[in-house]
């Protein structure tokens, strides 16, 4: 039984909302001090009827607590205008601060009062108050940060996005469609990878703009980023560098093909004949001789998307990637065109020999036309490839200067 | 095509941001509190915002530069702030830094040494 809470419980509800915890607190420190000073007075513990005389002298608790509310002769307006801005201040010197605000404020009102020659009217108050800043400015700028994402930040934070989404949509595509491949019908698993990839794009799009949130909060050491090489830059007046999406679609067949050719995923592979029946195709032996280089191939160009997604340019590494990807391509289509036939035909036991055979050269045809076609097409890239390698380290002046 | 007014503000308003603050220090050589602040750099033609003066006033402090104390002056509580000994040597540096640049800009402005 403590008369002196009970007596601060029932100023409480009086008291304005924002700040009851505290004012009640001081209230219950400053009647716990009276009380420790009358018993002082009286050398002994005072008695209940001692106690309650003195709080019925402090007055009605509902006065009390509407006098704790303001500040001796602090406007209505002033009041709030401090509540809202200390309530978006830092806690540890939120009281300094705001104490400090109102003795400016009061200057303010006083100055005015003294241009009118008349006590401050609540438009007057709210003059004063219009002309020192909205509460969320003025309290924003003892938060000693600025900026979300401040000028030092900044330049970067567009070029980590694009990275960093684009990767994460060609990565969330492929694995979400190249899942989805296996049990549905196409075009349900490419919806479902454009989901999956628009869902890993937002969460990439969220993730960096926190971490970049954090480095101007911690002030992050950007000395690194001067630490870079002008050599190095990309030589885009030769070569546009892949858009995100060219880049993201090639890695899908990369991966695609890579994992079909692991045996991960398997393709149908019939070729139905004229006679209702139909015969498998399989690849011949003559590929397994090089299976190990088209493997190690097809990681080769997928590495290149990749570089292409990460650093979209066409740099001296990216370009030697793509010739020695070509070159090696060139070199495996030698191999099966002297190998002979690229695919065996497999006859169900009931298939007319005339209908196979008719399939056999159709097949062996349609193979070997298209290893000639994409020798010839690989064979014009490298030689457009190491011509612009040959342009690009020609000096600048004359001819490249002008492109 | 005219420049327009609010660029000029902008340009304004960015090459006055830094000096704000050497006048602020330079002024608190002598005790003041954030009012009588505010007048006198008013009348020597600086203008400051009252919202924006009193959190430069924390964060100088906060650095070391300034120093400060509640004290009762006509009948108020007021916090008084004063340049601190470690503020005294960043103003004198400052202060170097200012003419430097302030002769180069006259000698620019007025197209001598060019």
């Amino acid at each position: 039984m403590n008369p002196v809470w009970d007596y601060v419980k029932k100023v409480e509800p009086h008291l304005p909302a924002g700040q009851r915890m505290q004012t009640a607190g001081a209230l219950y420190t400053q009647l716990k001090a009276k009380k420790d000073a009358l018993e002082k007075s009286l050398g002994r513990k005072a008695s209940e009827a001692e106690i309650a005389d003195m709080l019925r002298a402090e007055g009605d608790p509902a006065d009390v607590g509407a006098r704790l509310s303001k500040a001796p002769g602090e406007p209505d307006l002033v009041s709030r205008y401090l509540a809202s801005v200390e309530r978006r201040l830092p806690e540890a010197n939120a009281k300094d601060i705001v104490a400090e605000l109102r003795e400016a404020l009061a200057g303010r009102i006083e100055a005015r009062e003294q241009e009118t020659g008349r006590a401050a009217t609540a438009d007057d108050v709210a003059a004063v108050l219009k002309g020192f800043g909205h509460p969320v400015v003025v309290a924003s700028k003892y938060a000693g940060h600025d900026y979300v994402i401040g000028p030092n930040y900044y330049p970067w934070f567009w070029h980590v996005q694009r990275i960093a989404v684009g990767a994460a949509i060609a990565i969330a595509f492929g694995l979400v469609a190249l899942r989805a491949l296996g049990a549905d019908e196409p075009m349900r698993a490419v919806m479902r990878g454009i989901g999956g990839a628009l869902e890993a794009g937002i969460w990439a799009f969220g993730v960096v703009t926190l971490l970049f949130i954090a480095a101007e909060r911690t002030k992050l050491d950007m000395k690194w980023a001067e630490k870079w090489d002008p050599k190095s830059l990309p030589r885009e007046h030769f070569r546009k560098p892949k858009s995100i999406f060219e880049a993201a679609i090639s890695l899908f067949f990369d991966v695609a093909f890579i994992l079909f050719w692991t045996r991960v995923l398997s393709f149908p592979n019939q070729l139905p004949l004229r006679d209702d029946s139909s015969v498998s195709l399989v690849l011949s032996p003559a590929w397994a001789v090089v299976y190990w280089p088209i493997l190690a191939l097809a990681v080769l160009a997928a590495a290149g998307h990749v570089h292409d997604l990460v650093r979209p340019a066409w740099t001296r590494v990216r370009s030697a990637m793509s010739i020695v990807g070509y070159a090696g391509g060139l070199a495996v289509l030698w191999v099966l065109f002297r190998a002979g036939p690229l695919v065996e035909v497999r006859p169900k036991p009931d298939t007319n020999p005339e209908e196979l055979a008719r399939a056999m050269q159709l097949v062996d045809g349609i193979a070997t036309w298209s290893l000639a076609v994409t020798a010839v097409i690989w064979g014009v890239t490298i030689g457009v490839e190491v011509w612009r390698q040959v342009k690009a380290t020609r000096p600048l002046g004359r001819g490249a200067a002008m492109a | 095509m005219p420049i327009s007014g609010d660029i000029i503000e902008a340009l304004r308003l960015e090459l006055r941001r830094g000096t704000l603050i050497l006048a602020v220090l330079g002024t608190l050589r002598t005790e003041k509190y954030g009012y009588t602040l505010k007048t006198e750099l008013g009348a020597l033609g600086i203008e400051i915002d009252e919202g924006a003066l009193y959190p430069m006033l924390r964060r100088l402090e906060t650095q070391g530069l300034l120093t400060s104390e509640w004290r009762e002056d006509a009948k108020r509580q007021k916090r008084f702030y004063k340049l601190s000994a470690d503020g005294a040597t960043a103003l004198q540096q400052l202060a170097a830094e200012w003419r430097a640049m302030n002769g180069a800009l006259s000698d620019i402005l007025e197209g001598r040494g060019s």
